[in-house]
This record gives structure tokens, sequence and C-alpha cells, in this order.
């Protein structure tokens, strides 16, 4: 009986693996690479936390206050003096220290500010729809609960952390997407027509991808017009970015038409009187996607790299929208960190969202061909 | 109206890269009548999977006709046709690929692959007529028609050869050249499969060109053949009087080097000195002559032209007429 | 070692590689001899096991495979077992290249592109022969000519994108045969070759075996091949050696099932066409969870149920030298083969 159960078993594992297609077969592979799935979970974190952005940050990206300039992280507490009264923050009183003469923000308990769920705060729009202006948490009026502490205007790192993620996470996402149909076209004429269009296009491509990235940049972004909304200047940006990548692609793409042409189902297919525009799009593409969808996923990293480089050097996205790197340009003094180490949160924000985009690029890759 | 189905004429097929011209295919002629296997056998860079490429127009030929006599009695040339007629005619030609694992795509299901040239010729039918058609010709080839949602990757060599089989053969063609068909398969596996095509060209009526470095193979299945020399044919002749009594000096080294498949045979292998040419770069006079235990001074200078020696049968050899080739002596019962 | 003459004696072998899906048992107790000087041809299909049990002797298999049994060599420091040397000692590096060597299917791989030909052949030699540079590359190209490949001091320098495929293989002997082995192991060396070319190469072992006083492991599935150059045969199914004898009788006389449909699969090139091979129906399973009984018991014709499917068949002897492993001809004792026509 038992050698039954495991003999069915075996036909049902048999059974499974007959019928899965590729995309099956590549998941399957995907979930084994263990840091792969746990990137697929930190990315999710942060891209849900993105989402909600604005419920979840206390303050929106204008609020300041000069009294609490490079304020520290408010230390959130749970008991005044041996009594449980639930979170709250004590008030902040600014100081001088007498002998260095530097401001000190130190804890005024005489005041206290009790931290509440699902406040009013300043108003937005959810996911850019709904108006609403309740938020995640807040403090009693007269408290502030700065989480990553404040800036050189006053204003709440945390907040502008969660805000800032909305740009840094979108756009080279937006830009991934430019690159992708960018590179099958570009790629795909090549590959597919060869010959001198092959040759014109693969010099533009080499000739491309030679150029230095910075000084490309930065031409490309001092030549945005200063006065324009906020939105287009984004845009802008995200196509910068993605003319990183979409040489890289289309490589792959006309590597890939190039090989494949070759293959014996191709001349099957051919032989058997299906049209050219068929077999590019039922044999060819599908025989392309996952190098590509890997390829782009090891290229995010760079895009996520970009945007932040140039928003740090105050050339991609500006006030009053914000991005980690425009939040990293604080950062840039050596004195600045050693007084306020807490304005070094962002850069590992970025620290793990490349690492988490590059584990899981490995893991796809490492899935990508399951027929090899 | 033509006594053959098939009739290649002078077929040439050249690559030419950087300078150098390789003469893959050179005046290749042969004629086939309806219902024959036609065997063409040779040895690496002879042409022969090239020939067959060009005959099905998976590549294009360089020069040459390929006059086909389709149902209604017409005959076309198949590589000068216009994209119409082409469109009807293709269904008639079908090609059956040598590498079980390249010629089937990993990412289709088997169904999708057999179903494919259906969908392209006949776009106007069902997709329920579709599937039992399917489910016909799979039986009829001997695969499980329950097995068709699977993808390739389910299936060992000889089935996938089977896929194959059953993807040229739902659009009912008349001709199929079958590229090695049998060469990538475990013996007994290439028995099942040799044993089914000659069941099906029973049934269905198929005129097969059977292209294959394998002689035993070749002498069991075909009905004549051509023997291939770096492009060139050198010898066209019905099956058993090319193995018993061959007219070129190639084809007795090649049937001599064969082993065979009983020990108590005496081998008496001809030598060939030597290695194949380069085809970029063949040699003068008869290709061979390099080789050739027999070869005399015009063979160096003058290239032969191949004739037709006797009825239905053809050579390129100067010497053809007064050589006395070793062929195989078939087992004769003694008359009583 | 049971016959004075032997040169490898293989006591129930057995080797098991661990997949994701569970215990693979591709060579599942085999057991058979070679002696001094002869030729002993290992036939079968693909998953037979036959390649493994080949690297099994030179003790190269992936460590992934679990190995037991015996494997007992006659070398010149008397008879070891080679399962039971330490797979990177001395010992065993000692015997391969020097002691037992292989031949491979594809020549074009067998050779670094990096190095010249010569410079590969005269590894070996300066490894186990002599370490002088002069003497060693005299020895080596004296070997090139031996093999038959023309102008031996030129092509020495020549690198293996130079030679062709006839050629490589000639060269992969010469690096094989230079030290005088006892034992060569060819598996498929011609079946990538050219009809012609294969003649050649044949012809050319043969020769070289008689001149070497050498024996042969010769593993192939082409039956032509094994007719000419094997003494005797041993036929490998899934796992096990289902037949052995000489050479004669296997092709004349075969008696289990799978060598009949073997033999019959397979047109004699000269002889009458048959209308239809014999096919044995069916494909070879995989060594993966296998029932119990005869591994060919789902494919035979003769199979007989509650005998097949229940226990592995013995070994019996059928005629001088010629065992069998099958129940159905173990039964019919003094009975002639079927006939299959």
């Amino acid at each position: 009986m038992v050698l039954q159960n495991v003999m069915d078993r075996n036909k049902r594992k048999e059974e499974e693996y007959y019928l899965a297609s590729q995309w099956t077969l590549m998941r399957r592979k995907f979930k084994k690479h263990k840091l792969a799935m746990a990137s697929l979970w930190v990315l999710g974190f942060l891209y849900f936390v993105a989402l909600f952005g604005n419920f979840i940050a206390p303050y929106n990206l204008v609020a300041y206050n000069s009294k609490i300039v490079n304020a520290p992280p408010t230390k959130i507490h749970m008991f005044h003096e041996g009594k449980y009264i639930g979170p709250f923050v004590y008030g902040i009183k600014m100081e001088r220290d007498p002998v260095s003469k530097r401001k000190m923000y130190i804890e005024n308990k005489d005041e206290i500010y009790k931290i509440k769920w699902f406040t009013h705060g300043s108003e937005y729009k959810l996911f850019g729809l709904i108006k609403t202006d309740i938020h995640l948490f807040g403090v009693e009026q007269g408290g502030v609960v700065l989480l990553m502490g404040a800036d050189s205007m006053g204003r709440d790192l945390f907040s502008r952390m969660i805000l800032g993620s909305q740009v840094s996470l979108t756009v080279p996402f937006a830009g991934a997407i430019i690159s992708f149909v960018l590179g099958i076209i570009i790629g795909g004429i090549a590959g597919y027509f060869g010959g001198a269009i092959d040759s014109v296009i693969s010099r533009i491509i080499e000739v491309l991808s030679a150029l230095p990235t910075i000084p490309l940049w930065m031409a490309l972004s001092a030549s945005i017009p200063p006065d324009i909304p906020v939105v287009r200047v984004y845009l802008y940006i995200t196509i910068i970015v993605s003319f990183i990548s979409w040489t890289g692609l289309a490589r792959i793409v006309r590597g890939k038409f190039i090989s494949m042409r070759k293959e014996d189902y191709i001349m099957a297919a051919r032989i058997a009187g299906v049209s050219t525009w068929k077999i590019i799009i039922k044999h060819m593409v599908p025989g392309f996607m996952s190098y590509l969808i890997v390829s782009l996923t090891l290229g995010i990293p760079g895009m996520i790299i970009g945007e932040t480089s140039m928003s740090f050097l105050g050339l991609g996205i500006r006030s009053p929208a914000t991005s980690w790197g425009v939040l990293l340009q604080e950062a840039q003094e050596i004195t600045s960190i050693a007084m306020h180490p807490w304005k070094l949160i962002p850069l590992f924000a970025v620290i793990i969202t490349v690492l988490a985009f590059n584990f899981i690029g490995d893991g796809l890759r490492d899935a990508a061909d399951p027929y090899k | 109206m033509s006594d053959y189905i098939l009739e290649i004429k002078n077929l040439y097929k050249e690559y030419t890269s950087k300078n150098i011209t390789v003469k893959a295919v050179t005046d290749i002629s042969f004629n086939i009548k309806k219902g024959e296997t036609v065997g063409i056998v040779g040895e690496s860079g002879c042409g022969k999977t090239t020939l067959g490429r060009c005959i099905v127009r998976g590549i294009p030929a360089t020069s040459g006709q390929v006059l086909y006599t389709a149902e209604d009695g017409v005959t076309y040339d198949f590589l000068n046709i216009d994209k119409k007629k082409l469109k009807e005619l293709r269904k008639d030609i079908q090609m059956i690929f040598q590498d079980p694992y390249s010629s089937l795509d990993p990412r289709m299901t088997v169904l999708n692959i057999i179903t494919e040239p259906l969908k392209a010729n006949f776009p106007k039918m069902k997709k329920s007529e579709m599937e039992l058609r399917a489910a016909e010709i799979a039986e009829k080839v001997g695969l499980n028609p329950s097995y068709l949602k699977r993808y390739p990757h389910a299936f060992s060599g000889g089935q996938r050869q089977r896929i194959g089989i059953a993807r040229a053969l739902i659009i009912n063609p008349r001709i199929i050249v079958c590229d090695e068909p049998v060469s990538a398969l475990d013996v007994s596996i290439q028995a099942q499969v040799i044993n089914l095509l000659k069941d099906l060209q029973r049934e269905l009526g198929l005129t097969y060109i059977f292209i294959s470095h394998d002689l035993s193979v070749v002498e069991h299945i075909s009905d004549k053949v051509g023997v291939m020399y770096l492009g060139k044919m050198v010898e066209f002749a019905e099956t058993e009087a090319l193995f018993s009594k061959p007219l070129h000096p190639y084809t007795e080294a090649l049937l001599s080097s064969v082993p065979v498949a009983d020990p108590t045979v005496k081998m008496n292998r001809i030598p060939l000195k030597g290695e194949i040419p380069n085809p970029a770069n063949p040699p003068s006079g008869c290709y061979f002559h390099e080789r050739c235990s027999y070869c005399v001074d015009k063979c160096t200078k003058v290239a032969p032209e191949y004739r037709e020696i006797e009825k239905d049968r053809f050579v390129a050899c100067h010497r053809a007429e007064e050589l006395k080739l070793k062929g195989f002596t078939y087992d004769e019962p003694k008359a009583i | 070692m049971d016959r004075k003459e032997s040169i490898v004696q293989v006591n129930n072998l057995h080797i098991n590689i661990k997949m994701d899906e569970g215990i693979l048992t591709a060579v599942r107790g085999v057991t058979f001899h070679i002696d001094r000087g002869e030729t002993l041809g290992l036939v079968g299909e693909s998953g037979c096991g036959k390649s493994l049990t080949c690297k099994a002797i030179l003790a190269i298999n992936d460590p992934k495979c679990s190995t037991s049994g015996e494997i007992l060599f006659n070398s010149d420091d008397g008879v070891v077992d080679i399962l039971r040397l330490p797979p990177k000692g001395s010992e065993i590096r000692n015997i391969r290249g020097k002691q037992i060597s292989m031949i491979f299917q594809e020549p074009m791989v067998c050779f670094s592109p990096l190095y010249t030909i010569g410079n590969q052949i005269n590894e070996c030699t300066r490894l186990h022969i002599t370490k002088d540079k002069k003497k060693s590359r005299e020895i080596s190209i004296e070997m090139m000519k031996k093999v038959g490949i023309a102008n031996a001091e030129k092509r020495y320098d020549q690198y293996p994108h130079e030679f062709s495929g006839g050629m490589l293989q000639r060269a992969l002997i010469a690096m094989a045969l230079v030290c005088n082995p006892k034992l060569l192991i060819a598996d498929e060396p011609t079946t990538a070759l050219d009809v012609t070319i294969q003649a050649q190469i044949l012809e050319l072992i043969k020769e070289l075996q008689k001149e070497l006083k050498m024996s042969v492991l010769f593993v192939t599935h082409d039956l032509g091949t094994v007719a000419r150059m094997c003494d005797r045969v041993a036929v490998m199914y899934l796992g096990k050696i289902v037949e052995t004898g000489p050479v004669e009788e296997i092709y004349l006389s075969p008696k289990h099932p799978y060598t009949i449909g073997l033999i019959g699969s397979v047109h004699k090139i000269g002889s009458k066409r048959k209308e239809r091979l014999y096919s044995i129906e069916g494909t070879v399973p995989l060594a993966l969870n296998l029932p119990a009984g005869c591994g060919f018991y789902d494919r035979c014709q003769c199979r007989i149920d509650g005998v097949c499917n229940v226990k592995e068949p013995e070994p019996v002897e059928v005629g001088p030298n010629h065992v069998v492993s099958c129940h159905a001809v173990g039964q019919k004792t003094g009975e002639e083969g079927h006939d299959i026509e």
C-alpha cells in the first residue's frame, strides 16, 4: 500500500513536471533561491510603504518647523514616572551647550504629547485620487514626532524618506519599461534584418555605450528648462535614466534573434508556411523573454543609483518633490554627518533596495533558462 | 503529365563570405516517382543536408529547378513560383529534422507544435477540429493523444521524433524530405521509427527523400540511392544495383568501409588515401581523384560528366565502363 | 582474481546517483572480466549504464555517484581493487593513463584549444615515462607516426583546430597508447566519425592492439562495429549485463530477448531487405524507483507473469563461455533461441 502511494505521488510529480510551461519551471527554480525570495519580500514591503506613503508619513513635504532644525530622532516613551500611559513624546527644548556652544535638544519632561493612531493631518490624495487627511499616526498639537530626526530646515526626515521613496522606487521602474520597449524594438530590428541595418544599429549602440554616463546625464539634465512643472521633470529624468540600459537590452535581443534564426524549429515553422510575423511573435519573443527580464532586473540598480546620483548632484528632482538622492544632499559634509548621523539613513535605504534588486536578478538568472 | 512527382534539375547552392566561396551543392539532378523512396548518402561535407533544405525551400538555392507535379497534374518549378502559389503548394512538401531536441520549440505544448501548420494553412479551421485532427495524427504515429498538452521536455528522443513526424504529416503532404531522421536515436528506437515511416508511406502514398550517412538504413528503406561527394552526385541507381555492382570508385570504397553486423563475414576494405578535401578549395578535375585508386591522368584535369550510363543509372566517372568494382553479393538461394 | 589471464575483473558493481526525485540505480550488479589481449565489447543503448561502468574502472565518475562492489585490476604492483584506492591518491594516478587508458567519442572536446597537440600528448609521456624534454618529445612523435599522422614532426606543434576529426581521434589514440597500457577503454570512439574514417580508425586500433598485446574494452551501440572488433560481447540493459558470450554466438544464436530484439532491429548491409525490422516495443524506463523483477519485463515478448516481474533472473550458462540472465531461457534447457521472423 505504501509503495502504491509512493508510486502515485511520483506519478503526480512527473505529470506536473511534464505539463509545466517554461514560466512554471522558472518559478519553481526561482523559489529555491532563498536570497532572491527574501529580497522579493523586502522589495514588496518597500513598494507597499511607497504606495501608501502619504498615509503612513505623519508630515507632508512642505511642513517645516524652524524650532526643530537638525533635531535628533525623538524618543518614544511608554511609561512616565513609572506609570503606563501609552506611547507619547516629551516636548523639545533647545539649549546651547555651555562649552561648545552647540545647539542641543533636550526633552522637556513637563510637556507630554500623546501619539495617536489615524489622526487628522495635512490633506493629500491617496493614490492620487482619493482626497483625505487621515494619517497612520500623529502626535497631539504642540508635539513633534521625528522618527528619523529633522533636517537643516526642520523637516521630518522620516516623512521625507517615505515620500522620497515614491520617486526613488518608481523612476527606475518607469525607466525600465522604456528601456524594455526600446531594447526590443531596436534590437529586434537589428537582429532580424541583419546586414547593413544591423551594422548601423550596432555601431550606434557601441557609441552610446561608450559615452561616460555622468557627463551625459549632467548635459541632458542641464538641458531641462528650470521652470517646468515637477511632474514633467520627473518624466524627463526617467527618460534620461532609461538611456543607460536600453543599449544592453538591445544587444541581448539582437543576439538572441541571430542565434534563434538558425534553430531547426524556426525552419520547420517556415517550411510549414507560418508567416514571418507569426514566427517572431510565437517563437522568437518567448525565446528571449526570460533573458530580457533578467537583464532588466539587473539593470534597475543602475537606474536607481543613476537617479540618486543625479539628485544628489542637484541635477535631478527639484523641490518641493524629493527623492533619496535629494535627501542625501544634506549628507555631503563630514561635519554634518558627524553631528547629525541620522541624515545617512537614506543611504541605507538605497543600498538595501539595490541589493534586493541584484539578488532578485541573480535568482531570475539562475532560473532563466530551464532548458539549459 | 510527367512520369515523376519531383524532378530536381541542376541545383546549385553556394555560400560566399569574405571572398571565400563554398560550393555546398553543385549541379545536382535526379528524378523521383510517386511513392518511391530515394536515399541520399554521403559523408560530412558532401552537401546532402543542404540539398534537402534547398528542395523544401528552407534555405534559398543559388540556382536550379525543382519541378513538382501537383495533384492537379500541373508541373511547377517549386523554387520559382510566386508567393501565392507557394503558399498553396508548400503544404505538399514537408521536412523531418535530424535533431529531435532542436526541432521542437521547447516553449510550446506538443499540441500547439503539431497544429501550427494547420493554423498557418487553414486559418478558418475551428479549434476543436484542429485538436481532433492532432489527436488522429498522434495516434497514427504512435503517440498517446492524452499527452498532447505536455511540453517537449516530457518526451524521449524517439517520441520527439514522432512529434516531428506528426507535425510534418498533419497537413497531408505528398513528399517528405527526411533529414537523418533516425541518426540521433538508439538502435531499437531507430527500428520503430523506420517501421513507422514505411507504414505511413504505404498507407498514405507518400514519397520520401531519405538523407542519411547510415548505409544500412538507406539500403533497407530506399528504392533508389544517390551517392554524394563534396557537393556533387557521383552515382545514382536502384538500391540493389548500387549495392551489388557499384560503378563509382567512391561508392565502392564507401560500401567496403561499412562494418557488417555479422562476425562471420570477412571484410575487404578498399583503403582510401587521405581525407575529405576542404569544400572551399576542391581539387581540380574529378573531386575524388586524389583519393581514388583507379585515378589516371585525365581524372586530374577534367571533371567527369554526370551521365546516364544505363537506363535509370547515372554515374560521374571517366572510367565507369571499364572498371569492375566490388559490391555486396546477396545470398541467392541455389536453384535445384 | 578468478582467472590467471584476466586483466580486469569487475564483481557486482553497483553505482547509484542521488537525484532530487530519488536514487537513480544506474548500474545494478555488473560482473564481467577481460582477459589479456582480448577485446570485450560492451553493447547497450542510452541509459544502460555502460559509460558509468567504464568510468568506474578508472575511478573518474562524478563524486555524486556512490559506487560499491569490486573492480580488480592486474596492475604492475599486483592485483588491486580500484574502488578501494583513494580517489586522488598516487596509486590510481599511476594507473590512469599509464596502465589503463581511455578514448572518447568526441575527440574535438578532448583536447584543450590552448595547447598544441604535441604538448598534450607529451603531457602523458612526461608524466609516466620520462621527464627528459628531448626524449619525451621523440617518444611522442614516434607514437604520432605509429597512429598514422603524416608529417608528425610538423603536426606536433599544431593546434587542435588545425586537425580534422579523424586526425584528432588518431591523436587521442596516440595520447592514450603512448605509455603502452594493459587496457584501453574505448567509449564510442568512432560514432562521431565518417564511415570511411571510422574504418581506418577501427583498423588502427586492431593493429595497435596486436602489436602492443593490449586488452580493449570497446563500448558502443553500433552492432556492425562490435561484429568487426570484438572477441567477446557483453550486452547491457538498464544497469545489468543480460548476456555475455563469444561474438559469433551472440550474433548467430542470441538467447536473451533483448539481444535478439537488438540484433533483429538492425538491417545487415548487403543482405536481402526485410519488409519490417524487428522492433522492441516501448522505451527504456528511467532507472528511478524500479519495480522488482527483471528490468526488461515490460518490453519483453517472452515474459512469464509471476516469475519475471517478481525475481531478478540469475545468470545461466547456455554454451561454452555463453551466459544469459533470463528466466525464460533458464527454463528452456537445451532449446534454441526464439525466431523473430
